[in-house]
């Protein structure tokens, strides 16, 4: 009896058992309406036996544990002997139960084909016969007539097949297609390797009954694999990418990549070439091995289908597994191509970025350097043109200014540049923020000059681990951009206080303030608020950015609460523990 | 004596070229943001504008631009006083209408050596202009 499995099923596991469940429920249904005169003892007790009997394997699942003794077969038989019991009990061939041998007449030519069902056909000829000869021939019809009319369904069940079979045969090849077309698709709308990888191996598993996909990626440069991907048709939500197990070099992977050919086993727990494979991982035991090679014979990885159960691979099956195969691989070379063009990209806008950052530079060293030069130059020319004696003295200090200014700068881009490197390491002591601000006081009352500095601390203060001259350093930082921004006379305030883990310390002004849309880019390096009425004469533009890093180093965040015309607040936070 | 006008944010910049040029007799006025330099330059009356690029307001590429468009260039020539050291930008504000592209640092020679002649190239083209219509008169 060639039972068909492994079939594009038109009727599901679960339906099965429903359908088992409806022969109980028509037995039941018949014996009420019309059997019940019949009052036989016997009769009730084949009721129950059926009603066990079906709730049992239909609901219990019973053919999943127990599938080496309860196959289909075996359930096929159980359900022939019961309705043919039925019949017996019931009158024989005039027994209106006949019909129920239909139902498993039926399920039996859907679920496993044409054949199954001429055989269910002949057994229960032959069950029906030794039933109606037992019981007697007295009936209204000829029990050949019954028999006729059994066959007869046959007929009609085979021909519903057949043509259910062609249109599986569609349905399979939509399915095929619609794999193949993901497979293609992955990487146009991502880029990214393991959702390419992940939407190849679902559409390979929706379009064959297949339970498990995997795509092992070849290294061609260190002649390995590098990375392993796969898919369980009983996991489809889970992670593809998985830890890569170590693959032999004796491993038919190998082999496949090597002679580039695919392999496939009906049975590779009695496959000698599969011993030591990978492939040999307890989900799988028989598998289809395909080679990807990507444009210019590049060997990209092998691609994998596997089933649970022993399985002779079609000759369709193998096409389809290879023409997959082939777009598999041309898709991840792909995403691998764009993931490389998006690194190029990178490192291209930060070559863009610090050539740009070279010419701000340049530019800022510029402006010193010419006011020195000029001023020198001028004063050279003395013997020329008569220069006033305080005039002469002004442009000497000009110079002293600049010369000064450019100092300041070329320190600042230094710090920055360790501070952006990480070269400059924060020296991270135990500090009380009060002791810390009270010995800045003096520094930041001369920054401050001409305006008011209030420097407020709180009793309550943790201490911290954090890097006192550093510190100092952001706070002379934002002291003096504070004195740059405000009228003179007015208030600057220093306070610290207890903030989340740690402590927040805050630099107000009553100046023009920020508008809103630059509370971030200030504290970029060079950043100059476009449009701004004036432009702060003396800074070198990397304060802020030097002030950032600094408190980013020690763990905490610096910003700027401030509107324009009501002036401004720089906070800086610092946890307990440093960074 | 010429009079020029001096757009520059710097002050020790606005200071050098000021107080040069006022030391050798020039009439000097200054500006210093973009937006006050434009409207300087639109109704005064100047031989000539140093002009700086990067400036508060209204850039210095935007002010060249605006007098080109006004057609005060034809009148007046500019030069741009700069530390945008890169040939495109050279090239660019020339092509925008500049006279001459004086790149910061400089000495103050140079500087005097371009306003001299940017000042006197400015009067040969005044001087032909005044010539041409006397000839088709005669």
């Amino acid at each position: 009896m060639a039972v068909r499995e492994q079939r594009h099923l038109a009727i599901a596991d679960s339906d099965f058992a429903w359908l088992r469940l409806a022969i109980v429920l028509v037995t039941g249904m018949a014996l009420l309406v019309g059997m019940i005169r019949v009052g036989s003892p016997m009769v009730w007790l084949i009721i129950g036996i059926a009603a066990v009997y079906a709730v049992a394997n239909s609901f219990l699942d019973l053919h999943r544990r127990f599938r080496s003794i309860f196959t289909y077969r075996t359930y096929a038989f159980l359900d022939l002997l019961l309705i043919t019991l039925l019949v017996y009990f019931t009158g024989g061939q005039n027994s209106p139960l006949f019909l129920l041998y239909g139902i498993p007449l039926s399920i039996a030519v859907l679920r496993y084909g044409a054949d199954a069902g001429a055989a269910y056909c002949l057994v229960t000829t032959a069950l029906y016969s030794s039933a109606v000869l037992f019981h007697g021939l007295n009936g209204t019809f000829h029990w050949l007539t019954q028999i006729g009319l059994l066959w007869a369904l046959y007929l009609v069940m085979a021909y519903v097949y057949y043509s259910d079979d062609t249109r599986q045969d569609k349905a399979r090849r939509r399915d095929e297609l619609g794999a193949l077309h993901r497979a293609a698709a992955a990487p146009i709308h991502t880029g990214d390797i393991p959702t390419v990888i992940g939407n190849i191996l679902s559409g390979a598993l929706s379009a064959t009954n297949c339970c498990w996909a995997a795509v092992y990626l070849y290294e061609e440069k260190d002649d390995r694999f590098t990375d392993c991907y796969s898919l369980s048709c009983s996991d489809l939500d889970s992670d593809v990418k998985h830890e890569t197990p170590w693959v032999a070099p004796s491993d038919i992977l190998y082999t496949v990549i090597y002679t580039n050919s695919p392999r496939n086993t009906q049975d590779l727990l009695s496959d000698k070439r599969f011993q030591n494979s990978v492939l040999n991982n307890g989900i799988i035991r028989s598998a289809v091995i395909m080679p990807m090679f990507a444009p210019g014979a590049k060997r990209v990885g092998v691609f994998v289908l596997g089933r649970e159960e022993p399985h002779r691979v079609s000759q369709h099956e193998l096409r389809f597994a290879s023409t997959l195969a082939v777009q598999a691989a041309v898709s991840i070379h792909t995403a691998f191509l764009f993931e490389e063009a998006k690194t190029i990209e990178a490192a291209k806008e930060a070559d863009k970025l610090r050539s740009q950052l070279l010419g701000t530079v340049s530019h800022e060293l510029r402006t010193p350097i010419a006011a020195i030069q000029g001023f020198a130059s001028s004063l050279k020319c003395a013997d020329e043109v008569e220069i006033p004696k305080e005039m002469q003295q002004d442009w000497i200090n000009e110079i002293e200014q600049n010369a000064e200014r450019l100092r300041r700068l070329v320190t600042d881009l230094l710090d920055l540049s360790r501070l952006e490197s990480g070269a400059l390491r924060m020296q991270m002591e135990w500090q009380d923020m009060n002791d810390v601000l009270d010995e800045l006081a003096p520094d930041l009352q001369m920054i401050a000059e001409g305006r008011n500095l209030v420097v407020q601390v709180s009793d309550t203060l943790p201490l911290i681990k954090c890097d006192a001259e550093r510190i100092g350093q952001v706070l002379r930082n934002l002291v003096e951009n504070a004195r740059k921004f405000s009228p003179p006379g007015s208030n600057i305030v220093v306070g610290a206080e207890r903030y989340e883990n740690g402590i927040r310390v805050g630099v107000l002004d009553e100046g023009e303030g920020i508008p809103p849309e630059y509370h971030d880019k200030i504290f970029e390096r060079f950043f100059q608020i476009e449009g701004a009425s004036f432009r702060p004469q003396k800074g070198t533009g990397l304060g802020l950015a030097i002030c950032r890093n600094i408190v980013e180093a020690h763990g905490g965040r610096i910003w700027v609460e401030s509107s324009p015309g009501k002036g401004s607040i720089f906070y800086f936070t610092l946890p307990v523990t440093g960074s | 004596m010429a009079r020029i006008l001096v757009v520059e944010d710097e002050p020790s910049i606005l200071k050098l070229i000021s107080q040069n040029l006022t030391l050798r007799g020039f009439d000097i006025e200054i500006a210093t943001d973009g937006e006050t330099g434009l409207t300087r330059a639109r109704e005064g009356k100047y031989d000539l504008i140093l002009l700086d690029l990067m400036l508060p307001v209204i850039s210095g590429w935007e002010v060249l631009r605006e007098l080109g468009n006004q057609g005060i260039l034809d009148r007046v020539p500019v030069i741009v006083v700069t530390a945008a050291a890169r040939e495109e930008d050279e090239k660019r504000a020339r092509s925008l209408g500049a006279r001459d592209y004086l790149v910061k640092p400089f000495y103050i020679k140079e500087l005097l050596q371009c306003v001299s002649t940017a000042l006197s190239s400015h009067n040969q083209a005044g001087r032909n202009k005044q010539e041409k219509p006397s000839r088709r008169s005669s």
